[in-house]
């Protein structure tokens, strides 16, 4: 998946996100942006929650609910698939 | 290489014509060497007057004057800027430069057109079949022949529907009254058949393509519509790539043995992620200059392919996706002696003295076809002091 989300997106110094395949651009804040690079990256859902929880500094239990509402939003536009 | 090539599409209002992408294509490479002949229909075609695009201009018939007369400027045309190829860029002008074309090789111009049977295949009546014998998803269509026909048409698939010209213009039509205006509107420019056809909700991708004539591209330049005029043209894309679209594109370009440009027009359905071909064009697009910006010249690559045998011709080259283009309208303050000299002679010769003639009295000229003025006026010198 991180090798196919790496060749379908170009993530822009502003952190704007441009999907390749479909000619759409996205925004994302800081949290989103730190979780769609790991996406990318191929990092499982555990490693991403442990990226939030050591870049912003919250708890695991914040952090995995903002990386499952996330991944739900991604689906919801198309962009990631299990 | 020196290659003298006519191109046709100058006009460059809020719908414009290829030419003028097509011409900044060629000036952007360098492999060859192309000295531009432009052909217009009006000497109101603003690409005529855009600095650096062409270096000859020539007004030929419309289309609808037949092709004889089309055949008789374009002899001239071909004798007095020495043209060697021609790429013609609209849909209207492909019969009569088929019906030439062999006359155009014995005259020493090459062209890359498409066949006529594959100009007929991708006609809107014919594409629903096309895409059936090249197994391709195309939207549910019906062919409507009158107006009571319409209304069961519009029932059977369903509202939203999409109204089109048998040429030209697509009108969605949300209910009984859209679709009433929008088939008197179009069946009053274009006449019927019109067709109605499901909607399909979702993105809509713009790809140019240069075919080798034996089911392979040469190039591809595919192209997310970002902006839209309010004719539903592009005003502004990003290109992409698209495993799906390139499939679609690839599958076409095989059924046809596509030879020359095209433009394809794809839906990607937002609800199945399944793509939908919605129109063919026998040409390249206006927005071609994009293909250069996306590193895909595809003018260029089509000369390649003409002109240079070692080029490999196994390899198809894409657009680098990402790259973002707009359009905007520009106002040009044109020299009255060019304007006049098309007006007058039918002919712009750049870098040659234009020689409008003084002397005094009434003529009778002899018609340069497109020339509006058949008729010119002069004045006597002495009338004129006095």
């Amino acid at each position: 998946m991180g090798k196919k989300m790496a060749d379908r997106f170009n993530i822009l110094a502003s952190g704007l996100i441009i999907d390749l395949v479909s000619g759409r651009t996205f925004s994302a804040n800081p949290t989103g942006l730190v979780t769609f690079r790991g996406i990318m990256e191929g990092r499982k859902k555990a490693q991403l929650v442990a990226d939030l929880v050591k870049e912003f500094e919250i708890d695991e239990k914040t952090a995995t609910r903002d990386v499952e509402e996330f991944l739900v939003e991604l689906k919801s536009f198309h962009l990631h698939e299990d | 290489m020196k290659i003298n090539l006519a191109v046709t599409g100058l006009n460059a209002s809020d719908s414009p014509g290829p030419g003028l992408g097509i011409i900044k294509c060629l000036r952007a490479q360098t492999r060859f060497d192309v000295r531009i002949i432009g052909l217009a229909y009006d000497a109101k075609e603003a690409t005529i007057y855009v600095e650096n695009a062409c270096d000859e201009v020539y007004l030929i018939p419309y289309p609808s004057a037949g092709v004889e007369a089309f055949k008789s400027r374009m002899r001239e045309v071909v004798q007095r800027a020495k043209v060697n190829f021609f790429l013609p860029a609209l849909d209207s002008e492909l019969a009569n430069a088929l019906a030439m074309e062999a006359e155009l090789k014995s005259l020493g111009v090459r062209t890359f057109l498409p066949t006529a049977e594959m100009i007929e295949m991708r006609s809107k009546l014919k594409l629903q079949e096309l895409c059936r014998k090249a197994r391709l998803r195309y939207p549910q269509t019906i062919e409507i022949s009158n107006y009571d026909q319409l209304f069961a048409g519009a029932r059977r698939l369903g509202y939203p529907c999409v109204v089109k010209g048998i040429f030209y213009e697509a009108v969605i039509a949300r209910n009984d009254a859209d679709l009433d205006k929008a088939a008197r509107a179009i069946s009053f420019r274009w006449g019927f058949p019109l067709l109605l056809q499901q909607h399909v909700p979702g993105e809509e991708f713009d790809i140019a393509i240069a075919g080798d004539g034996e089911g392979r591209m040469i190039g591809i330049t595919a192209m997310k519509k970002m902006a839209l005029t309010d004719k539903g043209k592009a005003w502004g894309g990003m290109t992409i790539q698209s495993p799906g679209l390139f499939a679609c594109c690839r599958r076409l370009m095989k059924h046809l043995e596509w030879r020359g440009p095209m433009e394809a027009e794809i839906m990607r359905c937002e609800k199945t992620d399944q793509y939908y071909l919605i129109e063919i064009n026998p040409r390249f697009p206006a927005w071609i200059y994009l293909s250069h910006g996306a590193g895909c010249n595809l003018p260029e690559l089509l000369l390649q392919h003409l002109y240079e045998k070692n080029r490999s011709r196994s390899s198809t080259v894409f657009a680098r996706p990402g790259t973002l283009f707009l359009r905007y309208a520009q106002d040009m303050i044109i020299s009255m002696p060019e304007y006049e000299s098309m007006l007058m002679s039918g002919e712009l010769r750049r870098g040659a003295p234009t020689v409008i003639e003084s002397t005094a009295r009434v003529t009778r000229r002899r018609s340069t076809p497109g020339t509006p003025a058949e008729t010119s006026i002069r004045t006597r010198k002495k009338e004129a002091r006095s």
